[in-house]
């Protein structure tokens, strides 16, 4: 604030409330219809709270009431969701974090092959080759399971690149104070260069969680088994119905459900979140 | 990339990279090759025959008039995503720049969409825009506005940019936020003993110099429009009504996997490569700029 | 308690560059010895080589008697200080002086003692708990220095360690440093670009030039003959005056003015003729030359007077006054040395010719 102008600031507080207001419209919108009965849609959407309280919740959760034709229960799609989140965050770490350190630690032949190949898969996202991937994935008979569900998506440029880039920045002196001290590549990595990254890997870790939870096409592609389907999967699954009653209150029960927990990690790890976001696109 | 040889191991390093580049050979590399040798075949729908047909799926692709559509609504799509996102957070971050108590409040309710889901945000919105009992519906219907998604191509159209326009504003707003915010506080008090208010500054300071941001998030929101969008179209409207939200990605997913014709999905895909390497190349170009500037 | 000695040592990158050529070198047990030159001499370098930190391209590095050119440089028994510190900054005080012991695989209790005892010694013991961020520039230097004593190695390396701190700090840090070597008698290699640190700190002082040694010697004895120009107009402050002066048969002619003396020893001919600024006399009587006073610099003890001899083919000198003498811009004074003073230098080579033993002064008296 360069100059006090007390009008204009409250200008710019209105504005904001109504971007907020405008933004969050379609949440206050669901979590109303969630506390109705489906009955209450028969004409128009209710914009104020019935009289459910968090019944509809509490039912889709304790798994005594499920949607028209879902074969799974709620809970068990949160688990897988969680599961395929947390594996493929794991996993993208790891492997980012080994390669960046191979990378920018080491000098060995076919170096530069591999920092490229990497780069590559930045131009090769899921949606341009789902035919073919498909096709290796049912190779390695990798459909229906966990392991075909996370470890194509594990591999990340982005990830990868973003590590390096800290990894740069690291004094070239710590390293050889390391190195005095008796430390070979190994203790390095583990006693120094792991505790230098936390905020990078917490950074990533939010992005990577979201980008794991979110996962549709490619759980859509390789799952066919009910057992492997994920929340938002679910959701989509709901909306698909063609004949009966659609539950809206039970839609968009389902549907807060399943956007909490990445909406949970972005808001409780925001400084962490915005830090991986604005530094992974560098 | 000049830092001096720091450790020497023969093994470590190769053991080190093994994992994401054994990933990305089999799941990305191959892949693309396998796309690229199909988009030059042409298989019947049972997989029982194939032939080797050179560019065919290609030319048939560009006289396949379902195509060309499909470009011009990716390219309508797009662009009204791209435009609508970056003027909504532009003009959000544009006063939350002069918000010194409550920034971090308003922040944190502006920057959770971007943790939904794109079918997450299909469906929300899909609740909304419900011919029958939709609360955008009803007011739509006060204007005399007959809105229905499911028959009529442009409101779907609308549906689906307005959704994917949604989740993408946090995004932009966080990325001009913080350059707005970078730009030195001495111009701004500067100009403002020169006599300029707070709007004209924004248009004659900041947002000349945030422009290299302005330029980069345009491209990170073609590149969200084109790709990442698939799930909202999928969830919503499944490329209808007619082919009206059919994307180029959505079409390939549509001819590959439902249609099962899988010279013209692979044809399709080779395409999208070409787009996407074109992106990322105007990307990578531009952020070497950035760093420079 | 250790001997280093460095013989035919060189470094040439792949680039073709040649930082360091065949380079030999012996240092005593307990010694502080100093490398000193101007940047892009190869001194560090050449500390980075003895640290195993960069590999010896040929020749022989030993510690105490063994090869050492392909150990690690965790394996060598050697201490480092680094310039930026280089302190784990995750780490507390007493974490990153633990550090290396742990890795040494030293039991828990001698760590205890080693880390306390050298906290001690630096006055560090309220910090053992604090990170590096929380420390001064100074603490910070300490802390790296406790790093390297509780090791207890055989040599300490000193990579610039004072170039971060502001003046006054260095010179008390310069103090503690050469305390504690004293102390400890742990043989020392220290490099820098601060020439009076270098003479200040070294044992034995090791002059470096475009990955040569200029001269090695007791700091006292490279400033009283110098080995080459070079070393000449690097060790001293202000620098040497250099003239291109000229042997005669009756002494030393500067333009037309001679210094009379025996040369009979001497090769006729061009010379370069060094004299410190501070071995010129103010002189009424019987000047040498005569010089223009045009600039001075007060330093409180010393006055420097920038001048420039008169008459043709005139040339730049600094001379080291008192303090309080009075001069003005644009007079013209005498001046005059002593014939010990002079140094003379190959006008080619540029290496010193040596006239302190065969030179005898055939008068006092200057001749105009």
């Amino acid at each position: 604030m360069v100059e006090r102008r007390p009008l204009f600031r409250i200008f710019c507080h209105v504005i904001l409330v109504l971007g907020i207001v405008s933004i969050a419209l379609p949440v206050w919108v669901a979590v109303v219809a969630t506390t109705h009965e489906n009955s209450a849609f028969s004409t128009s959407t209710p914009l104020w709270f019935g009289d459910l309280g968090f019944s509809v919740f509490r039912d889709l959760l304790s798994n005594e009431s499920t949607f028209n034709n879902s074969s799974l229960p709620i809970t068990d799609m949160l688990f897988n969701s969680m599961i395929m989140a947390l594996a493929i965050t794991v996993g993208k770490l790891s492997i980012s974090i080994m390669s960046a350190y191979a990378v920018v630690f080491f000098r060995f032949p076919g170096r530069m092959l591999a920092f490229w190949m990497i780069f590559f898969t930045l131009m090769l996202p899921v949606e341009v080759r789902i035919i073919p991937t498909f096709e290796i994935v049912t190779n390695l008979n990798m459909l229906n399971s966990f392991s075909g569900l996370t470890i194509p998506l594990i591999a990340s440029a982005t990830a990868t690149f973003l590590f390096r880039q800290f990894f740069l920045t690291v004094p070239r002196e710590l390293v050889e104070a390391a190195r005095i001290d008796g430390a070979g590549p190994i203790r390095f990595f583990f006693d120094i260069l792991l505790p230098l990254s936390r905020t990078n890997i917490a950074a990533l870790f939010v992005i990577t969680f979201i980008y794991g939870w979110n996962q549709y096409l490619w759980p859509l592609l390789i799952t066919t088994d009910a057992q492997y389907y994920t929340i938002v999967m679910g959701i989509k699954q709901m909306l698909g119905v063609t004949d009966g009653i659609i539950e809206w209150n039970k839609i968009m029960a389902t549907t807060i459900i399943a956007m909490l927990p990445p909406v949970i990690v972005v808001i409780a790890m925001q400084k962490a979140f915005v830090k991986g976001l604005v530094d992974s696109e560098k | 990339m000049s830092s001096p040889v720091i450790f020497k191991n023969r093994y470590l390093p190769y053991a080190l990279i093994a994992p994401q580049l054994l990933i990305t050979i089999v799941f990305f590399i191959l892949p693309a090759g396998q796309a690229i040798f199909q988009s030059a075949q042409l298989e019947d729908a049972f997989g029982l025959s194939r032939e080797f047909v050179g560019l065919e799926n290609f030319i048939n692709l560009f006289n396949d008039s379902y195509y060309l559509e499909s470009f011009f609504t990716t390219l309508k799509f797009s662009v009204s995503v791209a435009v609508l996102a970056l003027v909504c957070a532009l003009i959000l971050s544009a006063f939350a720049e002069h918000i010194v108590r409550g920034a971090t409040f308003y922040r944190t309710f502006l920057i959770w969409p971007y943790a939904v889901a794109p079918v997450v945000a299909g469906s929300l919105w899909l609740f909304l825009f419900d011919p029958s009992i939709g609360v955008v519906t009803d007011m739509l219907e006060w204007f005399g506005i007959n809105w229905n998604p499911t028959l009529n191509g442009d409101h779907a159209m609308w549906m689906v940019i307005i959704t994917s326009t949604w989740k993408q504003i946090s995004y932009n707003f966080l990325f001009f936020l913080a350059a707005l915010q970078s730009v030195p506080k001495s111009l701004h008090e500067a100009a403002a003993i020169d006599g300029s208010g707070p709007i004209k500054r924004f248009i004659t300071i900041s947002f000349p110099l945030i422009s290299p941001t302005s330029f980069f998030l345009l491209v990170i929101n073609f590149v969200y429009a084109f790709f990442d969008t698939f799930a909202v179209i999928h969830a919503m409207t499944q490329g209808g009504p007619g082919n009206s939200t059919s994307t180029l990605v959505y079409k390939v997913y549509n001819d590959g996997f439902i249609g099962l014709d899988l010279g013209s999905s692979a044809a399709q895909s080779v395409i999208l490569m070409v787009l996407v390497a074109l992106l990322t190349v105007f990307q990578f170009k531009y952020v070497e700029k950035k760093v420079a500037y | 308690m250790s001997t280093v000695t460095l013989s035919n040592i060189a470094k040439a990158y792949p680039n073709g560059y040649q930082a360091v050529h065949k380079l030999n070198l012996d240092i005593q047990d307990g010694e502080m010895v100093v490398l000193v030159g101007p940047s892009g001499c190869g001194k560090s370098t050449l500390l980075r080589m003895i640290a195993g930190l960069e590999e010896i391209t040929s020749g022989e590095l030993t510690i105490d008697g063994s090869i050492v050119n392909h150990l690690e440089p965790g394996e060598r028994d050697i201490a480092m200080v680094f310039q930026n510190y280089a302190l784990y900054p995750h780490m507390t005080i007493y974490n990153n002086m633990a550090y290396g012991l742990r890795n040494r695989k030293t039991p828990k209790a001698e760590i205890h003692r080693l880390v306390t005892e050298a906290a001690e010694m630096l006055e560090l013991s309220e910090l053992l708990e604090r990170k590096p961020k929380e420390l001064s520039g100074g603490q910070k230097q300490r802390v790296a220095m406790g790093r390297a004593i509780v090791r207890e190695p055989k040599v300490f390396l000193f990579d610039e360690p004072l170039s971060n701190l502001d003046a006054k700090l260095r010179v008390q840090m310069r103090l503690q440093i050469k305390k504690l070597q004293r102390r400890l008698g742990t043989t020392s290699i220290y490099v820098t670009h601060d020439q009076v640190e270098a003479m200040t700190l070294a044992d034995k002082l090791v002059v470096l030039n475009k990955g040569n040694v200029e001269q090695v010697g007791r700091p006292i004895e490279i400033y009283d003959r110098p080995a080459s120009v070079f070393v000449a107009t690097f060790i001293g402050s202000p620098s040497m005056n250099i003239f291109d002066a000229n042997i005669i048969s009756q002494g030393v002619k500067l333009g037309n003015l001679l210094y009379k003396f025996n040369t009979q020893y001497l090769k006729i001919g061009g010379v370069k003729l060094g004299i410190r600024p501070e071995h010129l006399q103010v002189t009424k009587t019987n000047p040498w030359f005569e010089v223009e006073v045009e600039l001075i610099e007060a330093l409180g003890a010393d006055l420097l007077v920038y001048c420039r001899t008169t008459g043709e083919h005139s040339q730049n000198l600094v001379v080291r006054v008192d303090g309080h003498s009075q001069f003005k811009l644009g007079d013209v004074i005498g001046l005059t040395t002593k014939l010990e003073h002079l140094h003379l230098f190959d006008a080619t080579t540029s290496k010193r010719i040596h006239i302190e033993n065969n030179v005898q002064p055939i008068t006092e008296a200057i001749y105009a």
